[in-house]
């Protein structure tokens, strides 16, 4: 692919004074602003040996190409986010060594990880896709749903570090088809769970709930059906958030190579606005294939700044198109806070110099330090692990929710936090980015405010707490229905 | 292969000669299938270089034509080999590859050879390699602005849109009125998320050129981000005025109407955008079903033959011309531009049958083709085909009933046939009507004449020679008028 540096005119000699000139002002500049973010890739040492599989039978099958997501989660409910890494099955054609499996890595601190695979009973062979964490039997702990290319897994947390497969019991065997990534939110803050879905090349699907429980598809009305054109995408995940703290939810959509991905501006009226452009997120995107991606206050400064997967589908795509490459190193932006984002990705640390071909990500804290670290499923590879090892500048709030009344994670639940001149809000989402799951904790960076002054938590089932004067730099537990309950 | 290597093993430990007896030469020949294939591949380039156009260098006049390699007179003659698409594509582009290069060599002192090298590399995704061939021609000849215009095109694929605006800028430079760099740079700035930017250089280039769709259209979509709605919909209007089934423009129209309120415009443009959308997609399925991989390189080596062709004959190299001109109708039998190129070179050959047979074809494959018809007119009436000439006429009038020609055409049929000739002063008049040129005045003075009005006939001839002085058959006829009306 080309990259294209500073420029140099063609055709006409250029004086030496003007081309010394030149390159000291490219020297002051640096190629792309400085970064506050720092990803360390630490892969190495987390005793990690998962490699992913994507079925490969030479023949090219796009459900190949499109896996797969993760999931980071607390399977155990021991207070760090373990990881489950999804993986490709043996397609038509395909001879593999050993037959490839999804994995289950359990956290043990200090990033080393131990395969639990076996021991949990998470190790489905099926051609994994998606997957999705809840607590669905609402017995406290969470259970894992996997969408496959071929039969769909639910898989009931026994609590007890193992799972068993209840797909047919539970009902929802019905699962031959190829499952795609959706994203549960709420979207025109009428308290109740829309849907967003990202297809490709098709409209994407905007579901509002009326509240009764039926929903309406108003993705073209609304304006996030297709791109700023009008031209339908090769959508692939889908990041929500409130990135200007305006207290709406936006989308950011990825898509195929030589298409922008698409950052749907919430205008509250129940239309968004394609503001890809003006908000510079779209920046080093063209191309390559995006995937996973999602916003996050990766330093801490009190705004959302993005993450996002980049990698081709086809492994020999630089033989017909050199714009493109199957390798590509993932992207990193940063929210100024001005409804702008800078590519960062060249300063922002060793780990965003780990060039694969990425799909799913995962966003938490899987350290407990306090910011947000990230893990990437790379296509046929061993995955990616990057700590954040951004300078400790700002303060932050970890929210974990119990629901008691609404499910016990309380997905579907909003929550607004305000300190001092800052207001955030967040959801628990169930289903994010491309293909995966995370995010059980809201997470919310705080900028210099040691304490929050408001905290609000409306649940989907209706009731809302509001607690206040919450000390920064911790995780509380929030419970449905106790807002007079002490916090620190 | 073992087989083979082993039967050759077991012939020669036997003493035996290779030379097949009539039993065993069946299975030699499946043996050898590969071989034949490889051979027939070559040959089929081979054939494909026969254009014989590959000279060292130009020759003013025409070189002995290669003929291919005679074949093997000790070996029976190959059953014949049908190459599959694959190897037909394969050979296609070898030549492609062949051809570009020797341009380059055969024309060591034109910029135009690296132009087409990098085109074809273009073509082909391999944009880095064309870049390099375009930036060598550049550094040739820095006057070609249209060059400037693809490395713009290349950086702006790849997301260097600020090399991209400073590509397009420099072209300016060379050809101030270079279409589309203006409209180029505004694009490259919206990109860029500078939306205020990118309106001066749209404006200006909807002054230069009023009648660009696009402009119009972008320029509705960068006053919708700007929120200046009402230009926003005035332009996208304008859009849909000059393109009455722009999609993307309706689309733009829904969002603005949708941002002003205007729910029954925004209602009535959205079902619009549905239906061009339904049908739009409609037309890329049939487009990719009926488009392969062949007929893309087909038309791709057509187009550098046809250029090819376009520097011999600037050479003055005609034999190779004619061979590449030849090549090119082979390859893209529908492109009406080649055929129209050598429908040309007939006719100044005075080959009028040779000519004649194509333009049939043309309007065949283009039955709206004015020009054709006119052609197929001309060409009928000198073969004496009077009523065809005729029918071709007016079939020209009836395509274009506001082009001159048609009419001044159908005048001097009548006036050659002596027939329907006061129609033939109405034809003539019409076509003074719609174009006052020299020519169609001294038709009509001619079809005057013809009408026994002589006076009306020495005003128009006065005319074509007050337009056209240097012609001395205006003046020459009229003279003979004079005189003959002195006699009387």
């Amino acid at each position: 692919m080309i990259r294209w540096g500073p420029r140099q005119k063609v055709g006409k000699r250029q004086p030496l004074g003007t081309v010394l000139l030149a390159l000291a002002f490219c020297a002051a500049c640096g190629a792309q602003s400085p970064s506050t973010i720092r990803l360390t890739d630490v892969t190495g040492q987390t005793g990690i040996a998962f490699k992913h599989h994507d079925g490969s039978s030479g023949k090219y099958y796009i459900v190949e190409t499109v896996c797969a997501g993760l999931a980071l989660f607390d399977y155990d409910c021991d207070g760090d986010v373990d990881i489950y890494f999804l993986n490709g099955g043996t397609l038509k054609g395909a001879n593999p060594k050993t037959q490839p499996r999804n994995a289950l890595y359990r956290n043990d601190g200090n990033w080393k990880f131990t395969d639990v695979t076996k021991q949990s009973g998470l190790g489905d062979p099926g051609h994994a896709l998606g997957t999705a964490v809840g607590d669905y039997d609402g017995d406290g702990d969470p259970d894992v749903y996997v969408t496959n290319f071929g039969p769909n897994v639910l898989f009931r947390n026994n609590g007890d570090g193992t799972f068993t497969d209840v797909t047919t019991a539970a009902g929802v065997a019905d699962g031959h088809k190829v499952g795609a990534g959706a994203n549960f939110l709420d979207m025109d803050n009428d308290g109740d769970t829309d849907i967003f879905v990202a297809n490709d090349q098709m409209q994407n699907f905007l579901w509002q709930n009326d509240g009764t429980g039926r929903f309406e598809e108003i993705g073209l009305l609304a304006g996030v059906g297709y791109d700023m054109n009008g031209d339908a995408m090769g959508s692939m995940g889908v990041g929500c958030s409130d990135f200007n703290h305006d207290g709406l939810i936006d989308f950011y959509v990825t898509a195929y190579q030589q298409q922008f991905p698409s950052l749907y501006k919430n205008l509250g009226d129940g239309m968004f606005e394609d503001a890809t452009f003006l908000t510079g997120a779209g920046a080093g995107t063209v191309h390559t294939v995006t995937w996973g991606n999602d916003f996050a206050d990766l330093d801490n400064d009190g705004d959302r700044d993005m993450f996002i997967a980049l990698g081709h589908l086809a492994d020999n795509v630089e033989k017909w198109d050199q714009r493109s490459s199957y390798f590509a190193t993932n992207l990193v932006f940063m929210n100024t806070g001005k409804e702008k984002f800078v590519n960062v990705s060249d300063s922002a640390g060793d780990g965003m110099k780990v060039k694969l071909s990425s799909r799913g990500v995962g966003l938490d804290d899987l350290d407990n330090d306090g910011d947000i670290d990230i893990v990437v499923q790379n296509s046929r590879r061993e995955p990616t692990l990057l700590r954040n090892d951004s300078p400790k500048q700002g303060h932050w709030l970890q929210i974990r929710l119990k629901g008691v009344k609404a499910n016990r994670n309380g997905v579907g639940a909003r929550v607004t936090v305000v300190a001092g001149d800052l207001t955030a809000i967040d959801e628990v989402h169930s289903g994010r980015g491309y293909q995966s799951h995370y995010g059980a904790r809201l997470y919310f960076g705080l900028g210099n405010h040691q304490r929050v002054d408001r905290l609000e938590v409306r649940w989907p089932a209706g009731g809302v707490d509001v607690f206040k004067n919450v000390a920064a730099d911790q995780l509380v537990t929030l419970i449905e229905g106790q807002s007079q309950a002490a916090l620190p | 292969m073992t087989g083979h290597r082993g039967s050759t093993k077991r012939a020669k430990k036997r003493g035996k000669t290779s030379v097949p007896g009539p039993r065993r030469l069946a299975s030699v020949w499946k043996k050898r299938t590969l071989v034949v294939v490889v051979v027939a591949v070559v040959l089929v380039v081979g054939w494909l270089a026969a254009g014989r156009f590959l000279r060292e260098e130009p020759q003013p006049a025409q070189a002995p034509i290669p003929t291919p390699p005679p074949a093997e007179t000790n070996t029976p003659t190959p059953p014949p080999v049908q190459l599959s698409p694959e190897e037909k594509t394969t050979a296609l582009k070898a030549e492609e590859l062949r051809l570009a290069q020797h341009l380059v060599t055969a024309f060591p002192n034109s910029e135009q050879p690296l132009v087409l090298l990098g085109d074809m590399y273009r073509r082909r995704g391999a944009l880095d390699q064309g870049v390099e061939a375009w930036e060598k021609a550049v550094r040739m000849n820095p006057k070609r602005g249209d060059v400037y215009d693809r490395i713009a095109q290349a950086a702006f694929e790849t997301d260097g849109f600020e090399e991209a605006i400073a590509q397009w800028r420099e072209g300016l430079e060379t050809i101030p009125s270079l279409r589309g760099a203006h409209t180029n740079i505004a694009r490259s700035l919206m990109r860029l998320g500078q939306y205020e930017e990118s309106l001066p250089e749209l404006q200006e280039e909807v002054k230069q050129h009023p009648d660009i769709v696009l402009n119009y259209f972008l320029l509705g979509r960068t006053h919708q981000h700007l929120r200046n709605y009402e230009e926003s919909k005035t332009n996208y209007e304008k859009a849909i005025e000059l393109k009455p089934d722009h999609m993307n423009a309706y689309y733009g129209l829904y969002n603005v109407c949708a941002r002003l309120k205007q729910q029954e415009a925004a209602k009535r443009y959205l079902a619009e955008f549905k239906q061009l959308q339904k049908r739009d997609e409609q037309q890329v399925r049939e487009l990719d079903e009926t488009t392969t991989d062949l007929d893309v390189y087909s038309r791709s080596l057509a187009r550098l033959s046809f250029e090819a062709h376009e520097l011999y004959r600037a050479a003055g190299n005609m034999g190779s011309a004619e061979e590449l001109l030849k090549q090119a109708v082979a390859l893209d039998p529908e492109n009406t531009t080649f055929l129209e190129r050598l429908v040309m070179l007939f006719r100044s050959r005075n080959q009028t049958s040779e000519a004649l047979a194509l333009c049939h074809r043309i309007a065949r494959i283009d039955p709206t083709d004015a020009t054709c018809q006119l052609n197929i007119g001309i060409l009928s009436a000198r073969t004496g085909q009077f009523e065809t000439a005729e029918k071709a006429f007016r079939k020209a009038i009836e395509i274009s009933p506001e082009y001159d020609a048609g009419y001044q055409e159908l005048a001097r049929l009548y006036l050659h046939m002596r027939k329907s000739l006061p129609q033939a002063k109405e034809l003539a008049r019409q076509a003074v009507a719609l174009k006052a040129s020299d020519q169609n005045h001294y038709v009509l003075g001619l079809t005057c004449l013809a009408n026994d009005d002589r006076t009306s006939a020495l005003a128009r001839l006065r005319q074509a020679t007050k337009l056209e002085p240097k012609n001395a058959k205006y003046a020459e006829t009229y003279h003979n008028i004079r005189k003959e009306m002195a006699s009387k």
